[in-house]
Formats: C-alpha cells, sequence, structure tokens
C-alpha cells in the first residue's frame, strides 16, 4: 500500500477527471484526444471527458506538477497534424498511486457491507450522457 | 493534410463554429490550450460522424455546449478580473447584433434614440410577440418577467455559493490576517488566491443590480406606450404600439385587457404591490440569512472578531433590498405606483427582524434589535398596504 505522506496526500482526493487522466497517462505517454479515447475504452463508454473539463484538468495538473509535456509529433492513426504529448510525473505516479489504494480502501469497506453483491458496473453518466 | 478522408461539409462548418465558440475561454486558457481543445473536438466530432452520422453529431454537440458553459464559466471564475472586460465585450455584440437585426428589418438606421433601439424596442417587442401567443398583456408580462429572471438565475446562484463560501472561509482568513500582519500587499495577494482556489470571484451583486436596470426600464417603456399618461384614444395607442413593432411581429388591432386575476393594470392595486415588494425584500433577506452557519452564532455571543471583508458582504447585502428599492422607484415599473413605497421597507424591517429572531433563538440569547424591528416594520407595513 503506498504511503500517503504530507507531500502526495495534499493532493488527495483527486477530481474524477483528473484521476482518470493520470490513470490513462500511466499506460504510457498520450495526447489530448488519445487519453479521451483511452478513458472512454477502459470505462466502457460511461466517463467521456468533454475538450472543456480534458484540458481544464490538464491544466491544472501540469500546474502543480504531476504532469508534464512531452514534446510535439504526429500521431500516425489520425491525420498528420501534430499533437502536443502528455506524460506522468514521479509525484504524479505516487499522487496516482495513493488516490488508488485511497479508492481501494473505500472498495473493500463496501465490499464488506455487502454493497457490491450483484451489481451491473453502474457508474455516474459520462460526457455524452449515452 | 487530411488522410485521404472524405470531408463533409457539416464537419468542416462543425469545426468552425466551435472553434469561434472557444472565445468563452478567458484569453490566456485560450492561448495556451485553445488549439488542442479544437483539435480534439475535432478529431471526435470526426470519429461520431462517421460512426453515428448526423444524429451522433447532434448529440456531440449537445455535450459539447454543456461542456464548454461549465468549464468557460469555471475558468472564468478563476478569471475575476476579465469578467467584467467579458460582459462588456458581450453588450457589444448585443449591441451590434440589434443595431444589424434593426438595419435588416427596416432598411434605415437611425442613431437618433440609441436607448430605444437598443433596450426599449426589443423587450417591447418580446413583449408583443408573447402576448400574441398568451392573449393577455399581464400574464405576458409575467412570462417576460419570469423568463428574464430565469435567464439571471445561475448568476444568483453563483452569488449565493460564494457568499456562503466566503462564510465557511472565515477562520482560515482570521488566521491569514494574523500570519500577514504589516504585510498589507501580501495578505491581499494570499487571500486572492485563497478566494481563486475556491472559486470566488468578486463580481458583486451589483452587476447583477445592472443587469436588471435596462430591462427594467424597458418595461417601464412599454408600459408607457401601452398606457400613456394623458388620455388619448384606443385606436391612437394601437397605432402608437405597432409603430414601434419590428416587422416579423405581428401587429394588434384591438387594445389588449389589462385585467388579470383580480387586479387591472391600469389602476394602482395595493395588494398586488404589496406582494411585489414585500415579497421580494423578503426573498432576498431569507435567501441570505446566516442563521444556518456557526460563526453567526458564534460571533453573536462571544463577540469575536470577524473577518472585515465578512462584515461588508452582509452589510451589502442587507443594504440591496434597499438598493433596489430605490432603483426601481428612480427607472422602473414602480414610478407608477409610488404612492405606496412604505411597504417596501416595512417588509424588509420584517424580514430582517425574523431573521435577527431566529438568529438568536438558536443561540439561546435575547436581540434587543428584533423588537425594535419587529415593532418598526409592521405598522410600516399596514400603513403602506392601506394607503
Amino acid at each position: 500500500m503506498a504511503q500517503v505522506g504530507g507531500d502526495v496526500g495534499r493532493f488527495l482526493p483527486l477530481t474524477p477527471a483528473a484521476f482518470h487522466i493520470l490513470l490513462s497517462l500511466a499506460g504510457g505517454e498520450r495526447h489530448g484526444y488519445g487519453i479521451m479515447q483511452e478513458v472512454s475504452a477502459s470505462t466502457e463508454g460511461q466517463m467521456r471527458l468533454g475538450p472543456g473539463t480534458l484540458y481544464r484538468s490538464i491544466k491544472q495538473l501540469l500546474e502543480v506538477g504531476l504532469i508534464t509535456e512531452a514534446g510535439q509529433r504526429t500521431d500516425p492513426a489520425l491525420s498528420d497534424e501534430r499533437r502536443r504529448y502528455y506524460q506522468l510525473t514521479d509525484l504524479g505516479r505516487s499522487v496516482a498511486r495513493a488516490e488508488a489504494a485511497r479508492l481501494a480502501r473505500l472498495v473493500a469497506q463496501a465490499r464488506e457491507r455487502k454493497l457490491l453483491e450483484g451489481l451491473s458496473g453502474e457508474t455516474r453518466p459520462g460526457w455524452e450522457g449515452l | 493534410m487530411r488522410t485521404g478522408e472524405h470531408q463533409s461539409w457539416l464537419l468542416v462548418v462543425s469545426d468552425a463554429v466551435y472553434r469561434s465558440l472557444l472565445v468563452c475561454y478567458p484569453k490566456a486558457f485560450r492561448a495556451a490550450y485553445g488549439a488542442e481543445v479544437a483539435q480534439v473536438f475535432r478529431d471526435r466530432a470526426r470519429e461520431v460522424y462517421r460512426g453515428r452520422g448526423v444524429g451522433g453529431l447532434l448529440a456531440l454537440w449537445v455535450a459539447a455546449l454543456r461542456d464548454l458553459a461549465a468549464n468557460a464559466a469555471a475558468e472564468q471564475a478563476g478569471q475575476e478580473r476579465h469578467v467584467s472586460r467579458k460582459i462588456v465585450v458581450l453588450a457589444v455584440v448585443l449591441m451590434m447584433v440589434v443595431i444589424v437585426g434593426e438595419y435588416l428589418y427596416d432598411g434605415a438606421l437611425e442613431i437618433a434614440n440609441v436607448t430605444e433601439l437598443l433596450v426599449i424596442k426589443p423587450v417591447f417587442n418580446l413583449l408583443v410577440v408573447v402576448y400574441a401567443y398568451v392573449h393577455s398583456l399581464p400574464l405576458a408580462l409575467v412570462i417576460v418577467t419570469l423568463a428574464f429572471q430565469l435567464c439571471l438565475l445561475p448568476m444568483v446562484r453563483l452569488q449565493l455559493r460564494a457568499t456562503r463560501a466566503l462564510r465557511s472561509l472565515q477562520p482560515q482568513l482570521q488566521q491569514l490576517h494574523e500570519q500577514y500582519h504589516g504585510e498589507p500587499q501580501a495578505l491581499r495577494m494570499t487571500q486572492r488566491e485563497v478566494y481563486r482556489m475556491h472559486g470566488i470571484s468578486s463580481v458583486s451583486i451589483t452587476v447583477w443590480l445592472l443587469i436588471q436596470v435596462p430591462f427594467q426600464y424597458a418595461l417601464y417603456g412599454a408600459f408607457l406606450t401601452f398606457l400613456p399618461r394623458t388620455p388619448i384614444s384606443a385606436a391612437v395607442v394601437v397605432r402608437n404600439v405597432n409603430g414601434h413593432l419590428y416587422a416579423f411581429v405581428p401587429n394588434l388591432t384591438t387594445l389588449p385587457d389589462m385585467h388579470f386575476l383580480w387586479t387591472n393594470l391600469v389602476t394602482p392595486d395595493p395588494l398586488a404591490h404589496l406582494a411585489h415588494r414585500g415579497g421580494g425584500a423578503y426573498v432576498h433577506c431569507a435567501a441570505y440569512r446566516d442563521e444556518d452557519s456557526p460563526q453567526a452564532c458564534a460571533g453573536h455571543s462571544h463577540s469575536v472578531r470577524r473577518d472585515e471583508a465578512g462584515h461588508q458582504h452582509d452589510a451589502v447585502h442587507r443594504a440591496v433590498p434597499y438598493a433596489l428599492h430605490l432603483l426601481d422607484v428612480c427607472l422602473g415599473p414602480g414610478a407608477l405606483l409610488d404612492r405606496l413605497d412604505g411597504v417596501h421597507p416595512g417588509a424588509v424591517c420584517c424580514a430582517e427582524g425574523r431573521r435577527r429572531w431566529t438568529r438568536s433563538a438558536r443561540c439561546g440569547r435575547p436581540d434587543r434589535w428584533r423588537c425594535l424591528l419587529a415593532k418598526m416594520g409592521w405598522p410600516w407595513l399596514l400603513a403602506g398596504a392601506s394607503v
């Protein structure tokens, strides 16, 4: 379990958008649209970040140093426009880990109190409210 | 540029419109991320259009507008200094739209009476359009006013939330005061940072008030057209009214009925006036009540020094009903009914008395102001209502 020290602890709890962004960047550097696709795919379309929410969160994460820019280049899977890539910092990685641990503890509690029985994976509606 | 894919004109237009909407964001945000936000939207629009066609694109737009409104507002709230400039820009754009619209419909541009052109005429025409649907002028008036207030509701809610947040921040601000004793500039900067972090904007309720003024003025103007002070025939009134309408608004043939429920717009009605003034003042005082805040009680019984800004804030909110009343008398339809103005201060006194009464009841301490205010308020209210 991650050490929730003073440095990391002051970022918690993260907003859902921020945590999803950190989570998707934990799998490697991505550009904005890549983050959006990854978040939507990993939640089976239930969490869709709007462009505004996405970049406002990115801006805040950049400001506090949880992510950094990783240069500009084109994405062969999309058009030949140049895109700015983002990556996790070490601090960002430990914050994401601490947040995951915090959530895991909550889920464990929920399971203990039998809240997860017979659940069909329902979460809050996402950006496009599918 | 594109990867050889069919480029629908719909996507091109949609991209262009979205890019122009990014103007809602603060300049700094746009400069840093505007291009990327637009790029992400473009990618998403392309994907949705390919998968689900026009319907998918429409759904995306609904979501995108909601996303834009929420995030632009939040981003603007953190940029308090730019808000007033944005409002000015918005006002100018609105003015341009009205002027161009006027020019397109009437074919001639008259700058002679700018207020008439920009404020009175649009509201007046809106009123007549609503009247054409509901066939009752008072009802149309109610609908237009309600719609306008509804548009302002988000701002009022923002203001209320800021007030509550400010209250809950009092201990923290107090601590800052002690920490930065003798360094006013550092204190101000830290305070601003705290406000920004909690999304408290310094745009005060005065902005909300000022937006209402032209609208009230316009309704008053509309009233004077329908109910001229000098007695003239109904045919002349109808002709005057029709002369103020845009080309696309259906003209009147007869004078509208002024009766609504039990009241009549032609003669002053104490009961309606009481409901309007008293109700408004009461709702306002009730909305800003602070009896549910622990600091209010603590400050009361132990006379803990509260933050100066908090005091000013409270004072402003207590003064607002009076300011509203003044504006109302000077500019609004209230001028028609100013014989009955005693009602308003009376209602404010009652509401204030009740507020203090509930607060002192919670704290278990009597409040010497409560009796005075409550005693002063009621006769005033009754005297006003009976005139």
